[in-house]
């Protein structure tokens, strides 16, 4: 009986007539007026801009007042991380003081957005946090932060890095849709931008901190080592077959990081990033994705790059149709023989190539005969034979590539193919995002008293007596009946005859404080001119409305929330997510903030 | 009261089977319907007539009892009834009569009637028939009612209830069902159901209506006892317990037998979550004169004291708390008896917290509501009080050296600087519900936060202007107008940035509060407290609307002008505007602030943190991390 009652309340009019009834969507109560106050607050969010960040997350505090203990979890969760990211380009908090919140509200993301996934016997986070796409080093980090040592600031720092990384990201794929194409991008991509200078100041920054986490976060999916949906965004169709690669990094994806590799490709950092490329590569050595793949290629790149350099021969020398701009522009002398261990530490079936290419530039050289031993030992284990009498790989490797105008067509078949696969896709996969995401409840046809009742006049004047009754009884006070004449009935709650949508319309500019005395005095306040920093304690983003994926949610606002130490246009972001969410609440606003 | 031997309590709900062979085959066939779910079994001797548009007479022969949904204007017209222990007798003037489906059904009962005994039936029945007529009640039901008349029952006249404030609700489609019946079909198998539909009422299983206990019954005589002895103090009585175990409708039950005899009784509402007179949120003392006949949405009253905390729980503030119920206590005067409810939060810090309110408001009983044997709560006996400490007091550790060494009774003294180390003086009455259901939590028949919608809901409704037959849409009514500079503001739940608190107030639910302070302000714009006021509450209104450049704010409130003027602060807490207050605005330009159809709910973190209650760990631990 109860339940059959519960189940009335929540579905309102229990069905009388099913026949009348239709769908509508479900219409809900939310924090925010309306849709220009939730992209403000949005776009703010997740810009780089410390102070535009504030602004939206001071919004955000009142959306927690409004949804009280209503308030959506990814909101608050959003809000935390990019408070931490506030504070600490504020600079106001040492080192152990941001551990402790980037910590913490790292593992209150982790654990609430998990939280609802569990069932009545805990699953372990991991699973659930694959589930989500929350990135496994994410998940390591809170147990780290929970149950061990607290890590370095690096590795909370680690996002930081990766934020900034994705900025470099957007712009560049911002040049690309603007031209439309991907030849033009790569000429567009060579010549730095103000843009790319202002991310490459940023990493610098972020380098003298901890190369070793900025060199991380390089080799962390979706950077030096893309993921699927970035090729195709590139039009890079992958190739399985290793042979294909001949140890080059695709051209456009060359030189779509080509300008920030050759600024950061310090002599220390060069060397530092080789030695983490090897480590990786031994990691995962056996896998046949992507990861091994790129590393071999971007190591054999590097290693190449530095050869020429340290050659002295002249970028004219590479002599493609494509300009190539080279990694390195002037010498890179490195610690040969850490990387000559470095790579025999991470055996796979490229070793013998790249040792070749560590034995050939290395200074001073080792004796030849070391060379060819080491060599063919490096055959011998990763191929089971001696480099030259097996035929295969290893054989073919050796040889230089020659690009020919026939392949250079292939490719560019291939390229296109791609491309009209990859639309096609796309198209399938808004039908079935449109189709999920407008969420419809069955709701009954329902004509509420809405027949504007003939009474109506006579109310108005029976109210009139009652007005001025009232009026009198307010002689004198602050309290008023207001006076104007307003057809009430045509304005909202939360809406006044002349007021616009403007999400800033609310905005105070001025308003004092009082104390009050004979008061218990806790809790109190800072005085009314400490702006930002202590007096919130939230924050948030959300849940954007529309997006179909929930999972990607969660990636991005791990993604996005950390800090940006800086200005970066908005509107990259949004691009971001309106590619791997297809947001219909995309942001085509183009807010573009001056660096300054 | 012992006189009366309430008989409401002991008696078992269902009425004696005392029909004939005739009326048997009749009860079969209706329990065969009662079977399907369809229709309640009706009883014996019921007699209900229509007995004019939208009116019904009703004659319950002796200790006959109806237990019915719906709502109704009740008279009795001969003999007495009691509704919810409140006796009610011919001279009562009509009382509005609320049983929704989302409360414990009324039940209507008949009373044996107080006769002279000189009154000889012919006086009676000319009495009865007097009354009717004056009712005009017509000729024909006259008769039918008066063939089964005997001296002792009861006539009660039913009239169809329609106030502002049930329409205003039953305007809200999530409500507009309130006082209908939950089944599927309209059963409609007597004349007799028929008539009762007409003014508004359908029978239901007396299940469904308040079961006495013997140990609610034992309480309930000796509070009335208590309340009604002269030579003793004036009785205070706290009552608690755990959720979901019908405080509230003893509580009622309590106040409605205790009118029966005295002309008012004081009531402390320290449940802040689920408020008697009040919209929730609120501490409050108030004075109860007339009977409660239904729940809190159908008697919202203006309390004598009132605080607004702001929250539907204490948890996040529990001292404050404390000083409101203090502050409450305060303006007690110890004139009449006095009901005190509490929060049915008792686990950990809530037990400790209980522990501190009975000390410091120190009652003279104590109705300890549970029904687990007391495993959820330990029985609060003075001794156990005594010696337990609470979140805030200290209890009597030196109590337990007494124990232990009885011979040196000389020696304990009570330490200094505890002066009132005595042992609280208190009547512990237990009772041990026993209505289905009773203190599961989670098995309340309506959501706690629906039926905190509903008082807010029936607070707005005294915005209705009583004699306008349609209902006038909150946001068409005219609302007041107040300067920033005049009224202080604070939000009580959270901390809100100030430049952007007008977005936390606008179309936001307040308390309209006085403080004593004056307001200060170095210019026009809003003043912001530092602090949250303990402060006297005087009503509650929604910021229609923030007039930026005027810097007004406009406040639809019922609360009376003369009130109104001294209103300087607004307090804001998460007590929210009803959903379906916002969503339901029909007729109005553009799009409607606050309300979407574009949020999804299906993405993972949109919706609110949920606490997972029961959670257990995988029973093999695994030799990997659970990171």
């Amino acid at each position: 009986m109860a339940g059959c009652a519960e189940l009335a309340w929540r579905r309102g009019r229990p069905s009388l007539s099913p026949a009348r009834k239709r769908l509508k969507p479900l219409r809900t109560v939310v924090a925010w007026r309306g849709r220009a106050e939730w992209d403000q607050v949005m776009v703010g969010l997740y810009c780089g801009d410390s102070r535009l960040q504030q602004e939206a997350l001071d919004r955000v505090s009142a959306w927690k007042s409004r949804y009280g203990p209503k308030m959506p979890l990814a909101v608050d969760c959003t809000a935390e991380l990019i408070r931490c990211k506030v504070l600490d380009s504020s600079g106001r908090l040492k080192s152990h003081e941001l551990i402790l919140s980037y910590g913490l509200a790292l593992v209150r993301f982790v654990n609430l957005i998990t939280e609802r996934k569990q069932k009545m016997v805990s699953i372990p986070l991991r699973q659930l946090a694959r589930e989500v796409d929350i990135p496994i080093w994410v998940v390591d980090l809170r147990h780290e932060l929970t149950h061990g040592k607290l890590p370095r600031l690096a590795l909370c720092r680690k996002e930081k890095v990766r934020d900034v990384l994705l900025s470099y990201k957007t712009e560049q794929f911002r040049v690309m849709q603007t031209v439309q194409s991907v030849s033009k991008s790569r000429e567009l991509w060579s010549d730095s931008s103000s843009e790319v200078d202002w991310i490459l100041a940023q990493i610098k920054d972020l380098m003298q901190e901890n190369r070793e986490t900025v060199a991380e976060a390089l080799l962390s999916d979706g950077f030096l080592i893309p993921k699927m949906d970035c090729l195709k965004m590139l039009n890079i169709k992958y190739e399985a077959n290793k042979e294909v690669w001949q140890f080059r990094i695709p051209q456009t994806f060359y030189c779509f990081w080509q300008p920030l590799l050759t600024g950061l490709l310090s002599r220390s950092f060069t060397q530092i990033l080789i030695e983490k490329m090897f480590m990786e590569l031994k990691e995962c050595s056996d896998s046949s994705e992507l990861r091994p793949q790129f590393l071999i290629s971007w190591i054999s790149e590097m290693l190449t790059g530095i050869a020429k350099v340290n050659a002295g021969k002249k970028r004219q020398h590479c002599n493609k149709q494509v300009s190539m701009k080279e990694l390195f522009l002037h010498k890179v002398p490195l610690q040969w023989i850490r990387l000559t261990d470095n790579c025999l530490e991470a055996p796979c079936w490229a070793t013998p190539h790249l040792l070749q290419l560590i034995l050939t530039i290395m200074r001073p050289r080792l004796p030849r005969s070391s060379r060819k031993n080491l060599l063919y030992l490096a055959s011998v284990y990763t191929e089971g034979g001696g480099p030259l009498s097996s035929p295969g790989l290893s054989s073919d490797c050796s040889e230089q590539p020659i690009y020919t105008i026939e392949s250079l067509q292939w490719r560019a078949r291939q390229e296109n193919q791609v491309k009209s696969q990859g639309q096609t896709a796309e198209k399938q996969d808004d039908v079935l995002d449109r189709d999920h995401g407008v969420e419809e409840v069955e709701e009954e046809e329902e004509e509420m008293v809405t027949e504007t009742n003939p009474l109506e006049g006579l109310a108005h004047s029976g109210n009139m007596v009652a007005i001025a009754e009232k009026r009198a009884a307010l002689q004198g006070s602050a309290w008023q009946i207001t006076a104007d004449e307003v057809r009430w009935k045509d304005f909202p709650l939360g809406k006044l005859p002349g007021q616009t949508d403007d999400p800033d319309g609310l905005m105070l500019d001025n308003y004092s404080m009082m104390s009050l005395l004979d008061q218990p005095v806790r809790d109190e306040w800072k005085s009314p001119n400490t702006k930002e920093g202590e007096e919130l304690r939230f924050i948030t983003m959300t849940t954007f409305s529309c997006i179909p994926n929930s999972s990607k949610v969660c990636a991005i606002s791990i993604l996005l929330a950390a800090p940006a130490a800086g200005k970066t246009p908005c509107h990259f972001y949004c691009f971001v997510i309106s590619k791997l969410c297809r947001v219909e609440y995309s942001c085509d606003r183009r807010i573009v903030m001056d660096p300054e | 009261m012992p006189a009366r031997r309430g008989p409401a309590a002991r008696r078992p709900r269902r009425a004696p089977s005392r029909g004939g062979r005739a009326e048997a085959a009749w009860r079969e066939f209706a329990a065969s319907f009662a079977r399907a779910g369809m229709v309640p079994p009706a009883e014996a001797g019921l007699a209900a007539v229509e007995a004019a548009e939208g009116a019904a007479v009703l004659l319950l022969a002796p200790r006959q009892a109806l237990t019915f949904t719906g709502k109704c204007r009740l008279r009795c017209l001969y003999g007495a009834v009691r509704l919810l222990g409140f006796a009610v007798a011919s001279h009562q003037p009509g009382l509005p009569v609320f049983s929704p489906a989302t409360h414990c059904a009324l039940t209507l009962e008949a009373l044996p009637a107080d006769r002279l005994p000189t009154a000889d039936l012919r006086q009676l029945r000319a009495a009865a028939r007097a009354a009717m007529r004056a009712h005009s009640v017509r000729r024909q039901a006259r008769v039918k009612v008066m063939a089964r008349f005997s001296p002792e029952c009861a006539v009660v006249l039913l009239e169809h209830l329609d106030t502002p404030v049930t329409r205003f609700l039953l305007s809200h489609l999530p409500l507009s069902r309130l006082f209908e019946p939950q089944k599927k079909e309209e059963p409609s198998f007597t004349p007799e159901d028929a008539v009762l539909a007409s003014v508004g009422i359908v029978k239901c299983s007396p299940d469904r209506g308040l079961l006495v206990s013997e140990s609610m019954f034992l309480a309930l005589e000796e509070l009335i006892q208590a309340c009604c002895a002269e030579d003793e103090g004036v009785p205070m009585v706290l009552v608690c317990g755990p959720k979901n175990t019908g405080k509230s409708t003893f509580n009622r039950y309590l106040i409605n037998l205790l009118l029966n005899r005295l002309p008012s009784v004081e009531y402390m509402e320290c449940d802040i979550g689920q408020t008697e007179f009040t919209p929730p949120g609120c501490v409050s003392l108030s004075n109860i004169t007339e009977p409660i006949l239904g729940p809190p949405f159908t008697h919202q009253q203006t309390p004598r004291k009132m605080v607004y905390y702001g929250q539907t729980s204490c948890e996040q503030d529990t001292e404050r708390y404390l000083d409101v119920v203090k502050y409450v206590f305060s303006s007690y005067k110890k004139e009449v008896p006095l009901v005190i409810n509490t929060m049915g939060w008792v686990k950990g810090e809530g037990l400790l917290l209980l522990m501190d309110i009975i000390r410091l408001l120190s009652p003279s009983h104590i109705v300890q509501m549970d029904v687990y044997d007391w495993k959820a709560m330990a029985p609060l006996t003075p001794e156990y009080v005594h010696l337990t400490p609470g979140l805030y007091t200290k209890g009597k550790q030196q109590a337990k050296c007494k124990q232990m060494g009885t011979s040196g009774g000389e020696n304990w003294k009570p330490s200094e600087g505890e002066g009132d180390a005595l042992a609280p003086e208190y009547k512990l009455l237990y009772v041990h519900p026993e209505f289905p259901r009773a203190g599961v939590a989670g098995e309340a028949r309506v959501h706690s936060g629906i039926l905190r919608d509903m008082s807010i809901l029936g607070y707005l409704g005294q915005l209705q202007s009583p004699d306008v037959g349609a209902v006038l849409p909150l946001h068409s009514l005219v609302p007041y107008q107040v300067p920033f500079s005049a009224v202080a503001l604070r939000v009580i739940h959270t901390d809100v940035a100030p430049t952007n608190i007008m977005y936390a107030v606008n179309a936001s639910w307040v308390g309209l509060c006085r403080i004593p302070d004056e307001i200060r302000c170095q210019t026009d714009g809003p003043v912001l407290l530092t602090q949250t006021p303990v402060c006297d509450c005087l009503g509650f209104g929604i910021v229609r609307g923030v007039e930026m450049e005027k810097k007004l704010y406009h406040v639809l409130t019922p609360v009376p002008p003369e009130n109104l003027r001294l209103v300087n602060c607004l307090l804001l807490g998460n007590i929210a505007i009803p959903n379906c207050v916002l969503v339901g605005q029909q007729g109005v330009e553009g799009e409607i602030p606050y309300v979407t159809s574009d949020y999804n709910y299906s993405i993972l973190g949109s919706g609110k943190l949920k606490k997972k209650k029961h959670f257990k760990r995988r029973e093999y631990a695994f030799e990997c991390d659970y990171a």
